[in-house]
């Protein structure tokens, strides 16, 4: 644990010692009439709101802030200090300045706020920490977009927003994969929306054309934008254009692995929610049907070598294999539901993974196509080995021979790559078989192995 | 944790001397509610929540308006229904482990508005806003630390509350028992359904818990 971690906690225990101390006093002043039982005493003991329910006491000439207390969501806030700027899609809180004066400091804690722009000196937030932040930061579940506001009141508070849409902007030499694992999330919590239309979310890599593939293959994203560096919001928009974006079979593996390692982090947190009760069962199972679906989908098309590959009749396919998880995840939720005084959070985790893991499969069955797929007698991680989904093993296709109609001989030889193998796996090793794939058909280097 | 802790002692007994006040046991002469005076599960024609997001044009309360008439309520009803007084204790106390106390209950009280949506038909234990100096420590955190504190801070939740309760039972020498009370207000604040629902709980989602099992009666607002 880090010395800062520890000092925050330290720090954050003193804090609830205190008020737990608090409510004991108050508990002890009531301790007389507890003990006394009487009915009907009709002395709650604090002087009450004014202007509230139930509170009646005169003015004393302090001002009541206690309501600052209570927000504890922005829309709660009280009316008309609060809106959303339609024009930014952030969220923005203005307050008089007769309200600043009196409550804006109040802000400053409040753990939905996490920015601040031209806040008044009273309110007591150094300067470096009063940004303009035009970009998002990847390490945040919440961003800011670039507000650019020049006509801020004093006591305008910029607050993060759960449901800010926008525009990803990632380039420079420092670019780390993992940082699309955070996009994941966001997008996993619509933090990302789809306001461009038909592509999930538009990703600007601003002179890395070389990467567009990794991006575009994954997280959903079917359009990369090739937008110039330093361009401005609105040219970029101006200037999108779709591209297709073939993937190699080189390629397939990782971006696999890549797409299911995001379904991980997902589930991860899912899970995790679930656990602390942020979330029912019944939440969970359908917020898990998305990840699944969003897994397969993504998975598969990366299987087939892009968005624009797959066809009516591939989808088509996709719902088999996608029912078949749903009733598995409908059994676990009902383990859970079951066991849910001794399951651990790891072993939901676990077994939450395993459909990640599952969405090979479907990649299997668009890598190789309904021709081969029908021919071939049996397929990676189709769980008719002891490995089940587990299964790394792939089958390597090679055109041997090509008939007069056209059609190709494909020789196609199971092979195991390194892993630990059940024995199933390892008696199949090197078996081939021949099969006759159509004119026209493309037949890939390899099935499976991720 | 998702689920009660098992420490959490003699819950089920708790529950039935609860049961035994709703039908008319002592102390369970309460009055002002539009239902079935004393009944578990009267069906009100008076009652505020149908099941469903009520539409509503007026003025909405605020969460601070909301959250204050539920707990004043919670305390009036509490105070009817068992004859003993019960108090606000949670009054200027940020992150308070407890809202409302007496009669050997320590009480969570959570109020939510017949006008919400779905997705916040539930009564919930939120965090508390950080306090005073908290978020200083908080800017300093890396992310992964931040994630960790958060954590940290959301279990604190309701192990502070099950240790007040702890502590409250020492002090009075006898076992003082964890509720929750959910409210439902009108729209308007004029009346509320009341819920009583044993043990602290993060999250109890109305199509679960305000239902005849828990349900205490609808009462007026003053």
């Amino acid at each position: 644990m880090s010395t800062e971690l520890e000092a925050a906690k330290q720090n954050l225990m003193e804090m609830l010692d205190e008020a737990d101390a608090a409510v004991l006093q108050n508990w002890q002043e009531l301790l007389p009439t507890v003990e006394k039982g009487g009915p009907g005493s009709g002395h709650f003991g604090h002087s009450g709101r004014p202007g509230k329910v139930g509170g009646s006491s005169a003015g004393s000439g302090v001002v009541d802030d206690s309501w600052v207390k209570y927000v504890d969501s922005l829309d709660d806030l009280k009316e008309g200090v609060f809106y959303k700027n339609t024009k930014s899609k952030a969220y923005v809180i203005t307050l008089d300045k007769e309200i600043a004066d009196v409550y804006g400091s109040k802000f400053r804690d409040h753990p939905d706020i996490l920015y601040y722009t031209n806040a008044p000196e009273k309110f007591g937030i150094a300067k470096e920490d009063q940004k303009l932040y035009s970009s998002a930061e990847a390490d945040d579940y919440y961003w800011l977009y670039d507000m650019k506001k020049k006509s801020l009141d004093a006591g305008t508070i910029m607050v993060r927003s759960s449901r800010a849409s926008v525009d990803i902007t990632i380039g420079g030499s420092n670019f780390d994969v993992s940082q699309l694992r955070k996009l994941q999330r966001l997008y996993d919590e619509g933090l990302i929306d789809n306001s461009y239309g038909a592509n999930k979310f538009v990703i600007s890599v601003q002179g890395y054309g070389g990467i567009h593939t990794d991006f575009a293959t994954f997280l959903d994203a079917k359009y990369v934008l090739d937008a110039p560096p330093n361009s401005g919001t609105k040219k970029i928009l101006k200037e999108f254009e779709e591209k297709q974006l073939p993937i190699d079979d080189k390629s397939i593996r990782n971006l696999i692995t890549i797409r299911q390692q995001l379904f991980y982090d997902s589930s991860d947190s899912l899970a995790e929610q679930l656990f602390t009760g942020d979330i029912s069962i019944g939440q969970w199972e359908e917020s898990m049907k998305q990840l699944i679906r969003g897994v397969h989908t993504s998975t598969a098309a990366i299987g087939k070598g892009g968005w624009d590959n797959m066809s009516w009749s591939d989808w088509g396919r996709l719902g088999t294999p996608l029912r078949e998880q749903y009733r598995y995840l409908h059994g676990f939720a009902e383990t859970i539901s079951n066991k849910r005084d001794t399951i651990s959070l790891q072993a939901i985790q676990a077994r939450a993974r395993l459909y990640g893991n599952a969405s090979g499969y479907s990649a299997t069955l668009m890598q190789a196509g309904a021709d081969i797929e029908s021919q071939l007698p049996w397929m990676p991680k189709d769980g008719t080995t002891e490995c089940l989904i587990n299964c790394k093993c792939y089958w390597l296709l090679e055109v041997v021979d090509t008939a007069d109609n056209g059609t190709q001989v494909v020789q196609a030889t199971w092979k195991l790559q390194q892993a630990e193998h059940c024995q199933d796996c390892i008696d199949r090793r090197d078996y081939v078989t021949i099969i006759y794939v159509p004119k026209g058909v493309k037949v890939p280097n390899v099935i499976g192995g991720f | 944790m998702i689920f009660p802790p098992d420490a959490v002692p003699n819950v089920k007994d708790w529950d039935e001397y609860i049961l035994e006040v709703y039908k008319g046991g002592p102390g369970s002469g309460f009055h002002g509610h539009s239902g079935r005076p004393g009944k578990v599960g009267g069906s009100s024609p008076g009652k505020v929540w149908g099941g469903s997001q009520e539409q509503f044009e007026g003025n909405k309360l605020s969460k601070l308006q909301t959250g204050e008439i539920g707990e004043q309520l919670a305390a009036k009803v509490l105070q009817e229904q068992f004859g003993a007084e019960f108090r606000t204790v949670n009054e200027g106390i940020n992150n308070a482990p407890i809202d409302v106390a007496g009669d050997h209950m320590a009480v969570e009280v959570k109020t939510g508005l017949a006008t919400n949506g779905v997705t916040a038909q539930h009564w919930r234990a939120t965090l508390g806003q950080f306090g005073k100096g908290e978020r200083e420590f908080v800017n300093k955190l890396s992310p992964a630390d931040k994630k960790e504190y958060l954590a940290f801070r959301r279990e604190q939740i309701m192990e502070r509350k099950y240790s007040t309760v702890a502590k409250m039972s020492d002090m009075i020498g006898d076992t003082v028992k964890p509720f929750t009370v959910g409210v439902i207000l009108a729209p308007d604040g004029s009346k509320g359904d009341v819920f009583m629902v044993p043990d602290f709980h993060l999250r109890l989602p109305w199509k679960d818990y305000a239902t005849d099992e828990y349900y205490v009666g609808t009462f007026d607002v003053d």
